[in-house]
C-alpha cells in the first residue's frame, strides 16, 4: 500500500516540471501521508481503508500545481536546468551506445573462437574483448554515474544531503561488486589452470555475470523493502 | 454539533500562525493536533495545508527548514519570523473583532472573547 501512496503522489505532480521546490513538496507530501497511514494502520485500520482514508485527506491539490507550473523558479534558473536535464540526457545516451557496442563485442568475440578454430580464433578472442573492455570502461568514466554532472544550485540543499547519506549504501554495493570480479578471474584462472580445459572455461565469466546481475538485484530488493519498513 | 469547515479553512493562516508561535513544527503534526483538539471533527486538507504554508513563506511569516534528526524521513520544520508574529496579533484582533460583530448580529448579545 506505501507503493500506491507512492505512486499516488507521484501521479500528482505528473505535470508539475521538474524544481527544487516540486521535488521538496513532494518530499513533504509524501512524508506526511505515508506518517498517517502508518498511524491509521496502528488504530487497526484495514490497508484499503487506511489508503482511502489518506488519498481523501489530501484535497484539491490543483492550486498548488498550478503555481508550481506557473512560476516554478527565480529569474535566469529556467535555461539552467533545461540546460542541465539536456545535457544529463545526452550523456545518457552516448553511454548507452558505447555500452551496447561493447557488449556487442563480447558477444562477437565468443563467436570468433566457434569460427575460427584453433590459436588465432582465441587471439581474437581475447582481442576483440579486450577492445569491449575498453568501451565498457570509457561509458562509465566518461559517461557514467559516478562523473555524474552536479545539479544547479537551486536544488533545496539540505534535501540534496539527505539524498547524499543514501547514496552512501549504494557506494557499498560498489566495493561489493568489485570484489565479486576479482573473485571470478580468480576462480577462471585456476580452474583453467588446473583443468586445462581453456577452450571452456571462459564460461565461468557468463556464470559470474550473472551471478553478479543476480546478487546486485536480491540487494535492490531486500534495501527497498527496509526502506518500507521503516515507514 | 457540526464543525463548519469550509468556515474554519478560510483561517487557515491564523491557525498555523498561532500553532507556530508556540513552538516550530511540520505539517504532519500540526494536523495531527488539530485533530485531538476538535475530537476528529476537523482535519487540514493536505493541499489545503502545504497552500497556505507556501503563501505564509512567501509573505516572510514563516520560515522553513529541514529537521536534523537521522531517522528515515527528514522533515520539513516551519518556524514563525518576528513579522509573522506581528501579523498574527493583527489577524487575532481582526477577528475578535470579527466574532464580536457577528454574535451582535445573529444573537443580539454581546461577545466577550476569552471569558466563556
Amino acid at each position: 500500500m506505501q507503493e500506491q501512496i507512492r505512486f499516488y503522489v507521484e501521479g500528482l505532480f505528473a505535470d508539475v516540471p521538474p524544481s527544487g521546490e516540486a521535488e521538496a513538496l513532494k518530499y513533504e507530501l509524501l512524508d506526511s501521508l505515508l506518517t498517517k497511514y502508518a498511524n491509521y494502520i496502528d488504530m487497526g485500520m484495514s490497508e484499503q481503508v487506511a489508503y482511502s482514508k489518506v488519498v481523501n485527506s489530501v484535497g484539491d491539490f490543483e492550486e498548488i500545481s498550478r503555481e508550481l507550473r506557473s512560476v516554478p523558479y527565480q529569474t535566469g534558473e529556467t535555461d539552467l536546468r533545461e540546460d542541465y536535464y539536456r545535457r544529463q540526457a545526452q550523456k545518457n545516451k552516448r553511454r548507452a551506445i558505447l555500452l551496447s557496442v561493447g557488449i556487442g563485442l563480447y558477444v562477437i568475440s565468443v563467436a570468433a573462437v566457434v569460427a575460427i578454430p584453433s590459436e588465432p580464433g582465441v587471439v581474437m578472442m581475447f582481442v576483440i574483448a579486450a577492445i569491449a573492455t575498453a568501451l565498457v570502461i570509457l561509458a562509465n568514466t566518461l559517461y557514467g554515474g559516478k562523473n555524474k554532472e552536479a545539479p544547479p544550485a537551486q536544488f533545496v540543499q539540505d534535501f540534496q544531503t539527505w539524498r547524499q547519506e543514501h547514496e552512501e549504501s549504494e557506494k557499498k554495493t560498489q566495493v561489493f561488486g568489485g570484489a565479486i570480479w576479482l573473485l571470478i578471474v580468480a576462480i577462471y584462472l585456476l580452474v583453467s589452470f588446473l583443468t586445462r580445459a581453456w577452450h571452456l572455461t571462459w564460461i565461468i565469466f557468463l556464470v559470474g555475470g550473472a551471478l553478479d546481475a543476480l546478487v546486485k538485484g536480491i540487494i535492490v530488493l531486500v534495501r527497498s523493502n527496509k526502506t518500507n519498513e521503516r515507514f | 454539533m457540526s464543525i463548519r469547515a469550509d468556515l474554519l479553512r478560510g483561517n487557515t493562516d491564523i491557525i498555523l500562525l498561532a500553532r507556530l508561535a508556540k513552538s516550530d513544527s511540520y505539517g504532519y503534526e500540526i494536523n495531527k493536533e488539530i485533530l485531538e483538539i476538535s475530537d476528529g471533527a476537523f482535519e487540514i486538507k493536505e493541499a489545503t495545508l502545504y497552500t497556505a504554508f507556501r503563501r505564509l513563506e512567501k509573505c516572510g511569516y514563516i520560515e522553513s527548514y529541514w529537521g536534523t534528526e537521522h531517522t528515515a524521513a527528514r522533515r520539513r520544520y516551519y518556524r514563525i519570523t518576528p513579522s509573522g508574529r506581528d501579523q498574527l496579533e493583527v489577524m487575532i484582533a481582526e477577528w475578535e473583532e470579527t466574532a464580536k460583530l457577528i454574535f451582535r448580529l445573529i444573537k443580539g448579545e454581546t461577545y466577550h472573547a476569552g471569558t466563556d
